[in-house]
């Protein structure tokens, strides 16, 4: 009875000290950001070593240093848009910033959740804070969140697109250039059947788009035709495959139901182990954000027994995905824009995309340095023919200092791996459409369906 | 007097203070077991947008192609549950009478090989099992249910084990050796004396693995690339998409009701044991 006493008593203290740790803080601010686990700099290498000054403490001796204020940033962590949506509207967490995916940026919006970061339309620009944010985002970044009216609400942190990462030793680039693939696996290049040996993503609205962007190939292709010989712009091009790509109609959803159902002979389910299955050989295509295929790539070329992957986006078109920073309604507005303000300068972005992974929305010159010392070609180990000149003025446009073009040499056996899908070429990302709410009952139904397909194996 | 006095007061002190080191279990039952019942029946039976009572959350389960879902889902579920149930007693019962009987088992180290897995989480057990079966050319994508029933009775064998060889160390020897000595062949022996003997824990054995494996549901997800979908599974699912808790909870009540029923034959088995 006595011990057992004692430990309530112990464990009534310590939770005592902790709610009283929580209750009082030090700094003159508190800035609470509730982001995606691994998705900032922690001052750390790869082994987990602490090797410098994570972002967030650079963050605090800055803003103590322009402000004179000391800041206290509390970083809490979610793991999908999901979780993060119940735990917010739940009020369960109270943050200043979140950084959730373009769909659910969308659905917050719709219900008032967020707080405006007063953006003109006209000018393009935010009008206080964020001058870093103005002027460093890549131009591509800036017309597709303005276009879609994601400006005022949130700002850019990473993005990046979906296609398939492949083994190159049993796929051809060809095979997985198109969605069929799914559909008609046929045989490796040592000519056994690919069945089962393709994953794509339990996760409703990434597998859903692929067979959206498959019933209406036709249209696709033919509009891809049309944009090619010059009798589409580059603009309406995205907005009429954009509109296909967002489809959740009653017709859609029984045309996607059933080519599905073609699937479950062909494909499994998986949403994290298709990387390290990949790397290990057990599968040789998969379904993958641009982001994650990076990560395989390199794992790959590390591993003791190495594989070569690659990345493809199938020529239907695919998805351009990005999150973006939001403040829900009762931030405190000031330190979060200095923190965004902060992360939007290059050499910070930099850093935190080569700890993340994902591809920045920041431009600059420090971004287009460490572009350059990643992927650019050795002259000493290519010659110029063995080269390809890669253009990417579409995304640095305006951001490199006077004089120096966005171009750079990748050597032509490196083309469509991790260079490739980290920066896209203008004429992929063309193809490329942003993922829209479908709305409380277009979602409801589409889940039901899901749900069906799901257990349907 | 006077220290008899303060002594019973001193009883009483303690009284209340026993009363009130109750208080933590009592919350604790209510905050993780009572209270979340409740709301797994509130959600099943009400309407998730107007909060009225209403059953058609059971009827959008069973009408139309739905319930193709739904009854695959639960056949799935009990199908796992069942095979996994039979094969590990199958082969837990011939390993607890050997390591039961002294002979074989001099010190307990056989014992605790069998256990040992136990006490490495399963999550880490089945990634390495997944391994295991690809390297010995059996590919889950292509095998779901049978990579699936290796698994599962791989991490459900030691809580088939441990009762059949907790009963088997108390197995009467005289009356096995008074039916071989009154000319009852081995075959015999085994199904008159050590079969009836081990009832009980043939009996817990089964629930032991029935119950959890009705229930479990990522190593079938590991072990079948997530083509194998149970009830475990179809109620994530339903939370991660959308939240549709109404349609989950309907789905978490079907699974108690067959949780319920399984321990309700446990005890009629039991007690018809008990009595006899």
């Amino acid at each position: 009875m006595k011990k057992s006493a004692l430990i309530l008593g112990v464990s009534a203290l310590i939770s005592l000290g902790g709610l009283a740790s929580c209750g009082g803080s030090k700094a003159d601010v508190v800035l609470t950001v509730y982001n995606w686990e691994d998705y900032i700099y922690e001052g750390t290498d790869e082994k987990g070593n602490i090797v410098g000054e994570s972002a967030i403490e650079s963050f605090e001796k800055k803003f103590f240093e322009d402000t004179g204020k000391t800041i206290e940033v509390k970083y809490v962590t979610f793991d999908t848009n999901e979780t993060m949506y119940t735990k917010l509207s739940k009020n369960l967490v109270k943050c200043d910033l979140v950084c959730p995916s373009d769909y659910m940026i969308q659905k917050m919006q719709s219900e008032g959740m967020l707080e405006s970061f007063g953006y003109d339309k006209t000018t393009k620009k935010y009008t206080e804070g964020l001058n870093n944010v103005n002027n460093n985002t890549s131009p591509y970044i800036k017309d597709l969140f303005d276009s879609n009216n994601f400006s005022d609400f949130a700002v850019p942190y990473f993005w990046g697109t979906m296609g398939y990462t492949y083994n190159t030793e049993y796929v051809s680039q060809e095979q997985v250039s198109t969605w069929d693939f799914q559909w008609n696996p046929g045989n490796d290049l040592k000519g056994n059947s690919l069945k089962k040996k393709i994953t794509i993503k339990d996760s409703v609205r990434d597998t859903y788009f692929t067979a959206v962007m498959h019933v209406y190939k036709d249209e696709t292709i033919a509009l891809k035709e049309q944009h090619e010989a010059g009798t589409l712009t580059d603009k309406a091009y995205n907005d009429a495959l954009s509109e296909i790509f967002n489809r959740h109609d009653t017709e859609t959803l029984a045309k996607v139901k059933a080519a599905l159902s073609e699937l479950t002979q062909n494909v499994t389910l998986e949403v994290d182990e298709g990387k390290s299955d990949m790397v290990r050989g057990n599968i040789y295509a998969n379904l993958a954000w641009s982001g994650d295929s990076v990560f395989s790539m390199d794992e790959a070329e590390a591993a003791a027994k190495p594989v070569t992957l690659a990345y493809e986006i199938p020529e239907e078109g695919s998805n351009v995905w990005f999150d973006g920073w939001c403040m829900p309604k009762g931030a405190n507005v000031e330190a979060a824009k200095a923190f965004l303000d902060f992360l939007a300068d290059p050499e910070v972005a930099a850093k935190n995309m080569e700890a993340v992974g994902y591809t920045s929305p920041i431009a600059g010159e420090a971004i287009w340095e460490t572009v350059k010392d990643w992927y650019e070609a050795d002259p000493e180990e290519y010659s110029e023919e063995e080269c390809d000149e890669c253009d990417l003025s579409y995304f640095f446009e305006g951001t490199l200092p006077e004089g120096e073009e966005a171009k750079i040499l990748i050597p032509t056996e490196e083309r469509g791996r991790q260079f490739d899908a980290q920066y896209p070429s203008e004429e992929t990302i063309n193809r490329c459409a942003i993922m829209k709410d479908f709305g409380a009952e277009g979602n409801a139904a589409l889940y039901k369906m899901w749900n069906e397909f799901t257990a349907s194996f | 007097m006077e220290a008899t006095k303060t002594l019973s007061r001193n009883k009483g002190v303690v009284r209340e203070t026993r009363k009130w080191l109750c208080m933590p279990y009592g919350v604790f039952l209510i905050l993780f077991i009572i209270l979340p019942i409740l709301l797994i029946f509130y959600y099943a039976f009400t309407d998730a947008r107007t909060g009225a009572f209403t059953l058609g959350n059971f009827a959008a389960l069973f009408e139309g192609d739905s319930s193709v879902t739904t009854f695959k889902v639960i056949g799935q579920s009990l199908g796992v549950a069942a095979l996994t149930t039979v094969i590990c007693i199958l082969i837990a019962y011939p390993i607890a009478y050997i390591l039961a009987n002294s002979k074989w088992n001099k010190n307990i180290v056989l014992v605790y090989l069998f256990l040992l897995p136990m006490w490495i989480n399963f999550v880490i057990r089945t990634i390495a099992t997944k391994q295991l079966l690809i390297f010995f050319g059996l590919d889950p994508a292509l095998h779901p249910w049978v990579c699936s029933i290796i698994g599962m009775v791989y991490n459900y064998l030691p809580f088939a084990i441990l009762p059949l060889y907790n009963t088997m160390l108390k197995l009467d020897k005289s009356q096995i050796e008074a039916a071989a000595d009154l000319g009852a062949s081995p075959v015999q022996v085994f199904f008159k004396t050590i079969v009836p003997m081990t009832v009980p824990g043939i009996v817990s054995a089964a629930t032991m693995t029935f119950m959890p494996t009705m229930s479990s549901y990522v190593i079938t997800d590991a072990l079948s690339g997530r083509t194998i979908t149970l009830i475990g599974g179809q109620i994530e699912n339903m939370f991660l998409n959308g939240a549709q808790q109404d349609l989950a909870s309907v789905y978490a009540v079907i699974m108690l009701a067959l949780i319920g029923l399984s321990v309700v034959f446990e005890n009629l088995f039991s007690e018809k044991k008990g009595a006899r």
